[in-house]
């Protein structure tokens, strides 16, 4: 037998006519224009700027060397305690301003000469965990976690989609997030699910009630849908987190890309 | 003698099934996807194949068809198709028995794997193979075949089987199986399926009244050896149960970078031919710079179209050296423009052009040429033009910036109308949902 242990063999692998095409997979860091060094990840701890969709919870991404403008939501050392607060300036006078729609009247007044305050950093995007599981990995994220690990990108079962309208508000997911869905999760009863219906994709929660399936919208004026055997209805993923881009820039850059095309 | 057992994994219908990932309404729905420059079929669903569409056929003769009962036509996606590939292959990987640290998987093309199963009791192979079927479809939502058996050859005969009989339930397991059902199965399989049997070798072997799986089993291995050379003689051996084609399981490092395509339409001008080569070369750069590399040498190709009756074939191909190994697209450029002036030949009607880098080593490595001929301030300027050269494309796309070598119409660019989006590698592209 020992003759046939030589190298040459029947058939050789056919060259994949994909192997010249492949292209590294999605990239947050690549979308957020981080360098491979320089950025952070901050858990949000308070309702702060709960109105800017940031939720008590999520993590933060932020850049430590962008400059922070007007109007960007920032890191900043007030006083010796970190805060999230939306940057506003006008002249020279500039104000660091909480969002929270159960605290209207926060204290607004303009930073002083002799304030002690450091911008920290320029908030880029928001994590919103959809999910008991990944509330809980966000929670515990390590100091400097790779975001796009921490999103389960490097897995073969999760894909980002984009949300288009606001019927899931309620739940964290706003018009133009990007949400990122696990294939291979069975979904339990009120998770937040990517399905087919109809033929079109939609982002729904997912309920189970006497022996039917509903899809629920999280806005108070978009109706359940009960689900029936013509819609065809498939789940296509578990919904893990939602990426909110907080930073104009970034979001232009996902629409200027797409009107380019290839 | 270690007990060996071996399962093909088959991905159903691959391309086909990648759209319908991302296309809901397509679910039932004939669907084609076509070959590079929208020429042929490449892949037909079960309904379009219900339609008379046949793997092969050229797209413009079966037009009326697709446009009759409303096929869906997708130019093919291989940017896509390699990361599902990529994804269903991660998955299959952790199945297999795990040997010095490597798990014993073959990849041995974008949509078939091998795995060593041999860690597996038998009894447990079926259950298995439906375990590694559902994690796949779970994850991905690409079904697959499964064929288990104890050498190459007859886990790519499972497969066959597992295709042709839906009883199966897409899984078949061959390991233990009595002597006299195997060659129940074998006797139904001509020499012409068995996988490394193509058509010559049928024909030596038809000549012989070999004709089914079954005979070629019993005829004896120095026969077949007589025959088909030592190819024919494993053959026999692994029909039998004795594995002797190994996998091939190491990784080879990448060690080189290809770019190549066929074109649009047949291109005779050196000034196309030119803009092909330079686009191609920038292409190949980006990838060498992405996996932070330089390359020392530069070789490029240009045929014809060997499936066209009216052109005479003829390839061609020219390699060149650089001074000093680098990653900088103009200088790569230059040469391979070069090395183009040296091999064109006027009146030639050539439909493919490919650039092709290698002796790529590390980028951080300087090695000055002989002649000492290094200037560092001159290097750093180039690659701070590269870095940010990088960094346009990546955030703007490919079109946003580029040398003008490249050309500026590109008509000669391969065709690819019905061409879905990149739903896995580009932000631009995400799926929606509402």
């Amino acid at each position: 037998m020992n003759a046939f242990t030589s190298p040459t063999i029947v058939a050789a692998g056919f060259p994949s006519p994909g192997e010249e095409w492949r292209e590294p997979r999605l990239d947050v860091r690549q979308l957020l224009g981080l360098a491979s060094e320089g950025s952070f990840c901050y858990l949000m701890r308070s309702a702060d700027m709960s109105a800017a969709g940031i939720l008590n919870g999520d993590v933060l991404v932020a850049s430590p060397t962008l400059v922070a403008g007007s109007t960007d939501i920032v890191i900043a050392t007030i006083d010796e305690a970190t805060q999230v607060r939306r940057l506003l300036r006008i002249g020279s006078v500039a104000f660091l301003v909480p969002e929270d729609p159960a605290r209207p009247h926060a204290q607004r007044r303009p930073l002083l000469s002799g304030d002690s305050v450091l911008i920290e950093a320029v908030v880029l995007c928001n994590i919103h965990g959809l999910s008991e599981a990944s509330r809980l990995a966000l929670s515990n994220h390590p100091p400097h976690a790779n975001v796009n690990r921490l999103l389960g990108l490097h897995l073969p079962a999760v894909f980002c989609t984009l949300v288009k309208g606001s019927s899931m508000q309620g739940a964290g997911v706003f018009d133009g997030d990007i949400v990122v869905v696990d294939r291979s999760q069975r979904p339990a009863p009120n998770d937040v699910i990517i399905a087919s219906v109809n033929g079109r994709f939609v982002v729904k929660r997912f309920i189970q009630a006497r022996g039917s399936v509903f899809l629920l919208s999280d806005h108070p004026l978009t109706p359940p849908v009960l689900v029936t055997t013509e819609m065809g209805f498939q789940v296509w993923g578990v919904a893990l987190f939602s990426l909110h881009l907080l930073h104009q820039r970034i979001k232009n850059r996902l629409r200027e890309q797409r009107r380019q095309g290839r | 003698m270690r007990r060996s057992v071996i399962a093909l994994v088959d991905c159903s219908n691959f391309y086909v099934s990648v759209e319908r990932i991302f296309h809901a309404a397509l679910q039932k729905r004939p669907v084609v996807v076509l070959s590079n420059n929208d020429g042929n079929l490449v892949a037909v669903s079960a309904e379009a194949k219900a339609l008379g569409l046949k793997r092969g056929m050229a797209y413009h003769r079966c037009r009326s068809i697709i446009k009759q009962h409303r096929v869906a036509v997708f130019s093919s996606n291989y940017a896509l198709y390699q990361d599902l590939s990529d994804r269903v292959m991660q998955i299959l990987a952790d199945f297999a028995l795990l040997r010095d640290g490597l798990r014993q998987q073959e990849i041995y093309s974008i949509d078939e794997c091998f795995l060593d199963l041999s860690h597996i009791p038998s009894e447990q192979l079926l259950d298995y193979g439906r375990q590694m079927q559902e994690a796949v479809l779970h994850a991905t939502g690409i079904p697959v075949h499964v064929g288990i058996a104890p050498t190459k050859i007859l886990a790519k005969i499972a497969t066959e089987v597992a295709k042709r009989e839906p009883s199966h339930a897409d899984v078949v397991n061959l390991v233990d199986l009595p002597e006299q059902e195997l060659d129940a199965i074998l006797e139904t399989m001509a020499v012409g399926e068995i996988w490394g049997i193509g058509k010559r070798r049928a024909q030596i072997l038809q000549a012989q009244e070999i004709f089914t799986a079954e005979i070629l089993k019993y005829t004896p291995p120095g026969r077949t050896r007589h025959l088909l050379g030592v190819v024919g003689e494993r053959i026999t051996y692994e029909l039998r149960g004795l594995a002797c084609i190994p996998l091939e399981v190491t990784n080879k490092p990448k060690q080189g970078i290809m770019a190549s395509r066929s074109f649009g339409r047949p291109v005779e001008s050196q000034q196309e031919l030119a803009e092909a080569i330079a686009h191609y070369t920038a292409r190949a750069a980006e990838k060498l710079r992405r996996q932070q590399s330089v390359a020392a040498s530069i070789s490029i190709f240009v045929s014809t179209n060997r499936f066209d009756p009216e052109t005479p074939p003829y390839a061609t191909g020219a390699s060149g050296r650089l001074l000093c190994a680098t990653d900088f697209t103009p200088d790569l450029i230059a040469v391979a423009q070069g090395l183009l002036q040296q091999i064109y030949r006027p009146g030639i009607r050539y439909h493919r052009a490919g650039v092709y880098l290698s002796e790529i080593g590390p980028c951080h490595v300087i090695q000055p040429d002989l002649f000492g001929g290094y200037d560092f301030e001159q290097e750093e300027k180039k690659a701070r033009l590269m870095a940010t050269l990088d960094v346009i494309t990546n955030f703007c796309g490919r079109d946003a910036i580029f040398f003008g070598a490249q050309g500026l119409e590109r008509s000669w660019q391969a065709k690819s109308r019905w061409l879905s989006a990149h739903y896995t590698t580009r932000w631009s592209d995400l799926l929606q949902v509402t």
